[in-house]
């Protein structure tokens, strides 16, 4: 029996020096000065949701020069029970969609991503917190979305990323996002919502480098009944990490309004 | 609002940058001399290139607006700011037309080094150090697309942000770019703070301006082939 004494007796010796001086156990996640959890930091989802919200198979693209590039990668999916819960003539809508994909897109026109959509494109994104305000800067197109922890009130008007209203619940930051428009979509597969929708973020920090983030989703418009999807949120932890400017406008311009410009025979 | 030289005007343009300049006005008259070819009046009172979306000005194509800059400077409307900082970085969220500075807090001296040369932004690449209670943000690897009155690729821009009361942001900036400007100059310009929010400038969505120059450049050379002017 002595030695394993001995070998527990070491292994704490060995915890203890680890330690970091605030006494924060190894593992605990950060926080700010007044306790709340420390969001702050450079995160991105690693899955497929962008591009198919449900879980499918890798299929080929329909930008056809872009070959392998251009083919859109399987995935298990992201949405609780499987399947999006749409209406029957919203079901009808999101075929149309996804036949459409390659043109009514609105991230093939640079269009701002819009909630939950910007949480999981293949960009990062950086969350800043004190303990008076919390922000969120996407490298996609520099959206941007004040989380408001004092709700100013309803909406006045509809938006593109809408409004977002922060709370903590416990060591959950949970975010109401109302006034959204109807002119985004939830992935490149051409799920959708009305401007009815309702969106209840949840990120809880699990590990210091990890959040689990969850979406619930109302649009009685549109949906039968609320929907979930659910992720893991990984921080960049790469020393000289930063988000790196992604102003696709410029890239969208040809597509956009080549129709309107100067032929050279004209 | 400049401060340095103390005449208060921009200091002249290199010959260098002269030549710029000069060279994109002639080739610009020399392409709207050309017969079937449309060239709107721009706000300057002159003659302005609309072949496509690219010969048109950045604010008209929601690229990037005066207030975002950086140099960020006022405009005619929706002037407004908002700075969250953190124990590592400062943002500033600019409402025009939502673009964000993010500045992280450690400055080249302290380890941090600006991106490597390739990488060109539009906005630079902020770096940021605390001197007193002044806010100094050292931004550069502007790009070839950066214009800010001729200054460019080359820019190095240092902005001070000093609080002179609790609800004044003295903002001071010098633009050092010897490839431009025959000497380095600097301006300043009071913030004052306001009571929020900030709603979402969504310009690049609603976009309907830069089609309808491109068109109506369009028909009025479809217009003028079928009825050429005297």
């Amino acid at each position: 029996m002595m030695p394993r004494l001995v070998t527990i007796g070491v292994m704490v010796i060995l915890l203890s020096a680890v330690l970091p001086a605030t006494g924060q156990a190894p593992g605990a996640i950060p926080r700010t000065p007044a306790g709340k959890p420390n969001l702050s930091g450079i995160w991105q989802a690693m899955n497929t949701a962008n591009w198919d919200l449900q879980g499918h198979a890798a299929r080929q693209g329909l930008a056809l020069e872009l070959g392998a590039i251009g083919a859109e990668p399987g995935g298990i999916g992201v949405v609780e029970g499987g399947e999006i819960p749409y209406l029957p003539a919203a079901a009808a809508m999101r075929k149309q969609n996804f036949e459409h994909r390659l043109t009514e897109d609105p991230e093939v026109k640079c269009y701002l991503p819009g909630v939950p959509r910007a949480t999981y494109m293949p960009y990062p994104f950086q969350i800043f917190q004190n303990d008076k305000s919390l922000a969120m800067a996407y490298e996609y197109d520099s959206a941007f979305r004040n989380i408001y922890l004092k709700d100013p009130g309803p909406p006045p008007i509809d938006s593109w990323m809408g409004q977002s209203v922060g709370r903590w619940q416990g060591d959950t930051l949970v975010v109401d996002v109302t006034g959204l428009n109807d002119q985004t979509w939830f992935d490149r597969a051409g799920d959708f919502h009305s401007d009815a929708l309702h969106v209840v973020e949840r990120y809880t920090l699990s590990s210091p480098n990890v959040i689990d983030y969850e979406a619930t989703i109302e649009d009685p418009k549109t949906f039968s009944r609320p929907w979930k999807i659910r992720m893991p949120l990984y921080r960049h932890v790469e020393k000289n990490a930063q988000l790196v400017e992604f102003k696709c406008v410029e890239f969208v311009e040809d597509l956009l309004y080549g129709k309107y410009s100067k032929k050279p025979s004209q | 609002m400049i401060v340095d030289p103390p005449d208060g005007r921009i200091p002249p343009l290199t010959p260098e940058a002269q030549k710029r300049v000069a060279d994109r006005a002639r080739q610009i008259k020399e392409k709207c001399g050309e017969s079937g070819r449309v060239c709107p009046v721009g706000i300057d009172g002159q003659p302005s290139l609309a072949d496509g979306p690219k010969d048109r000005p950045y604010q008209e194509r929601c690229l990037l607006w005066p207030q975002a800059g950086p140099p960020m400077l006022p405009d005619a409307y929706n002037n407004n700011y908002w700075i969250v900082q953190t124990a590592d970085y400062v943002m500033i969220s600019i409402e025009a037309i939502h673009d964000v500075r993010i500045i992280p807090l450690d400055g080249p001296m302290d380890g941090r080094p600006h991106l490597e040369q390739s990488i060109r932004q539009w906005m630079g690449d902020p770096r940021g150090r605390w001197e007193g209670n002044t806010l100094v943000v050292d931004t550069t690897n502007f790009s070839d697309a950066t214009n800010f009155r001729n200054a460019g690729r080359n820019m190095h821009l240092t902005e001070r942000f000093t609080l002179t009361d609790p609800d004044t942001l003295l903002y001071e900036f010098t633009v050092d770019d010897p490839t431009t400007f025959t000497r380095p100059w600097s301006a300043a310009i009071p913030m004052v703070r306001t009571a929020g929010p900030i709603y979402e400038y969504a310009c690049h969505e609603g976009n309907y301006g830069i089609a309808n120059v491109l068109s109506g450049a369009r028909a009025q050379e479809q217009k003028r082939a079928v009825s050429p002017a005297k």
